[in-house]
């Protein structure tokens, strides 16, 4: 079957370097991280884990839509305006949504369930709160789109992994256009959480240095319109991007570690290069899923060097947004389309030393770059690993 | 398309494989339904709820490692390797076997027991294992570490969206020859505050299941799993899946001849909120057959039904039909080839 190229046409994010692509990118570009202790929530810890978090009030005051999908909804409508759509387009056409999430789609409402354990019997709107907004479905309902919704749960590869679903339901002609991404709000209980795990720092991350203590999470949201060149060009939307390949194996080895020597990622890569009908040496830099962990950085750091040489550009745009979780893939597709752009990426602050574990150099400044294609990894537990390369458009 | 369905492993109300769900055909099993009492002022309330009876899955996996991996987790596993069984299929390259299950609402008991390590212990008390478990990829990557799959692994939670996404997925990932068989899972687990949150919505008004009255709030929860073993136009004793219809109107349902002389199977389960848009459908021309008093309410339910519709033994045809959105259902045709 001879598949139409998939375009990426709109593209809108919101992380805590900024509330827009635009001043996401100027902050990256600029080396700023704003990181500190939670501001939405509180804990009894003795010891602070600095966070990513979005500091500036973010969409409607609605107490029936939870942060998760109104981060969502400010990434959308960036991505609408950029792409040209109105409603009237998205509903005559075959419009799928595809959303990445971790917090999005869990029923773990902290005070619903305390006033429960103590007996004072809550009301259902929690519930209805958890029922309204499945993220895809949320968006789906709200436009009135008519093609599949599908709110993936991967964990951390979650965004990624709804854009390659996007991508093969392009493929497959079973929708016109696809609005992907992830999105994933700070969360008391995923924070208590990560740090039970043992691999959140209480210092800002550094990926891929050697005295690397660990991941610092963060919040956002990351869209993206993809669509055929013939749907864009019905209302005279630019192209910002092409979506070559995508690739997705599982490791099959340990519930929260990867496999030490990185299996299921390279077989993603490599199916996604496949895909793509490129080669390695086509792929001009990486955006790394470098979340600052021990385990992921030397094994995502030994899969880089080993396919595509330890000279390769790579940036972990972690440094600047924290491990975003569920909106991570999507976010890092956002920046790294901007990158090839650009021909630009930006440096990894926190990188100092090289770990000759990791292979891999991040740059500590901005880097020019040459690329037509790059590639952008995501890792997660469960021993998911998936890869998505993009291409530049002249 | 052809989704082939080599394989069935129901862990459900009604029992542990294939044959469980041959005998409800036969009207020769009932289901497992247990009374939960639920906390209400003054009082409890009794809660009848669908329970599965899981037995069988130490056939598979060593106690010991059983004692890692958490109940639901636990349903998922013996309904894959279930599946497998009824296929009787071995395979000889596992990096071609693709995992892709569904649910509802996830691991809500590892996710309340993650919550009662904070809420008990303090913030301190947060437990690893639990969190790690709470994740709603738990039960896949589970089924891909103990059967050794490592093929693509995903898991898509969206309420009655879910079984289509499922079954879309596995379907593009053989039509783009990235593997040769795909695990298809879907389940849904009980815990207490489900049920809780089930009865301040009505569960419970009435003792018992009654999916074809859509006067009344009948619904009561249920438990379960089942994982299709699917592969890519192969010979097999099931009906394959031939078509799936996402979001199709009552009118374009009604107006469809040629469904109304196959097997209609509804997946009605007793919600009021669904039964107004239930009610636009003909069902004097559809003359549905319901199952979901054999099952329990679930929002992946109709993952079930096409259990049903691959065992019946209708030459015609089956069409499930499935709640989706406010008058939209989703439709899956089987037939044998």
């Amino acid at each position: 079957m001879t598949r139409q190229p998939v375009y990426v046409t709109g593209m809108g994010c919101l992380c805590a370097p900024g509330t827009s692509v635009p001043a996401a990118m100027a902050s990256l570009y600029r080396g700023l991280r704003r990181a500190q202790k939670p501001q939405n929530f509180t804990t009894t810890l003795d010891q602070g884990y600095p966070a990513f978090e979005i500091l500036e009030p973010v969409g409607q005051n609605d107490e029936m839509v939870t942060r998760t999908t109104q981060l969502t909804l400010v990434a959308l409508q960036e991505a609408l305006r950029q792409a040209k759509l109105d409603l009237s387009f998205l509903q005559k056409k075959r419009v799928g949504i595809a959303i990445g999430t971790s917090v999005g789609c869990t029923l773990n409402n902290e005070p619903y369930y305390r006033q429960y354990k103590q007996g004072l019997f809550p009301d259902h709107q929690a519930i209805d709160i958890y029922l309204h907004n499945n993220p895809a479905l949320y968006i789906s309902r709200t436009f009135g789109l008519t093609g599949p919704a599908a709110t993936v749960a991967n964990a951390c590869s979650s965004g990624t992994d709804a854009i390659g679903l996007a991508k093969s339901w392009l493929d497959n002609d079973q929708c016109d256009l696809v609005i992907a991404g992830g999105a994933d709000e700070l969360s008391r209980i995923t924070y208590l959480g990560f740090i039970s795990l043992l691999v959140t720092s209480t210092e800002l991350c550094r990926p891929f240095d050697r005295d690397r203590k660990g991941l610092n999470l963060g919040e956002g949201a990351g869209i993206l319109i993809m669509e055929h060149s013939s749907s864009a060009g019905e209302r005279g939307a630019s192209i910002l991007a092409s979506v070559n390949g995508f690739g997705t194996f599982a490791d099959a080895y340990h519930p929260t570690a990867p496999h030490p020597e990185g299996t299921g990622l390279r077989r993603a890569i490599d199916q996604a290069l496949k895909q793509a009908g490129l080669t390695a040496s086509q792929i001009g830099f990486i955006n790394a899923h470098g979340t600052s962990t021990q385990n992921n950085d030397e094994v995502e750091g030994k899969v880089i060097a080993d396919l595509f040489g330890t000279d390769i550009p790579v940036v972990s745009t972690k440094s600047y947004t924290g491990h975003t979780l569920g909106a991570a893939g999507a976010i890092e597709a956002v920046f790294t389309i901007r990158g090839l752009t650009d021909q630009k990426i930006p440096a990894t602050p926190g990188f100092e030393t090289p770990d000759p574990q990791c292979m891999v150099t991040p740059a500590k400044q901005n880097l020019k770059v040459q690329a037509e294609f790059a590639l952008s990894n995501s890792l997660a537990f469960g021993g998911n690993n998936s890869a998505l390369i993009l291409g530049r458009v002249s | 398309m052809v989704l082939s369905i080599l394989g069935i492993g129901p862990v459900t109300a009604l029992g542990c494989g294939r044959p469980s769900l041959q005998q409800a055909l036969n009207n020769d099993l009932k289901p497992n339904i247990e009374i939960e009492h639920i906390p209400a002022r003054g009082g409890t309330i009794p809660l009848p709820v669908y329970k599965p009876v899981m037995e069988g899955l130490d056939r598979y996996i060593d106690k010991r490692a059983l004692r890692r991996i958490d109940y639901f987790a636990q349903m998922a596993l013996l309904s894959a390797y279930l599946a497998i069984e009824d296929a009787g299929l071995e395979f000889t390259d596992k990096s071609r076997v693709g995992v892709i299950f569904g649910s509802g609402y996830g691991p809500t008991r590892t996710t309340f027991k993650f919550l009662d390590n904070i809420i008990d212990d303090g913030d301190f008390g947060a437990s690893p294992t639990h969190f790690a478990n709470s994740v709603h990829n738990a039960l896949a990557s589970q089924v891909s570490i103990f059967l050794k799959l490592t093929g693509p692994c995903s898991t898509v939670t969206c309420f009655e969206h879910t079984l289509s996404n499922v079954l879309i997925t596995a379907q593009n990932w053989l039509d783009e020859d990235c593997v040769d068989y795909v695990l298809a899972g879907l389940g849904d687990e009980y815990c207490h505050v489900l049920g809780y949150a089930a009865a301040t919505m009505g569960a419970g008004e009435s003792a018992k299941l009654e999916p074809l009255d859509l006067e009344r709030c009948t619904f009561l929860p249920g438990e379960g799993h089942i994982t299709f073993l699917l592969g890519r136009n192969q010979k097999s004793r099931y009906p394959a899946i031939q078509d799936i219809k996402i979001r199709q109107n009552a009118d374009a349902i009604n107006s469809n001849t040629e469904w109304q002389n196959r097997q209609v199977i509804l997946g009605a389960n007793g919600r009021k909120d669904q039964s107004t848009s239930f009610k636009n459908l003909d069902m004097s021309l559809l003359r549905p057959d319901v199952y979901g008093h054999l099952f329990g309410s679930m929002p992946v339910g109709s993952a079930f039904d096409i259990a049903m519709a691959a065992l019946s033994t209708n030459e015609q045809g089956t069409v499930c039909i499935e709640y989706c959105d406010r008058d939209a259902f989703n439709c899956y045709v089987l037939n044998r080839i």
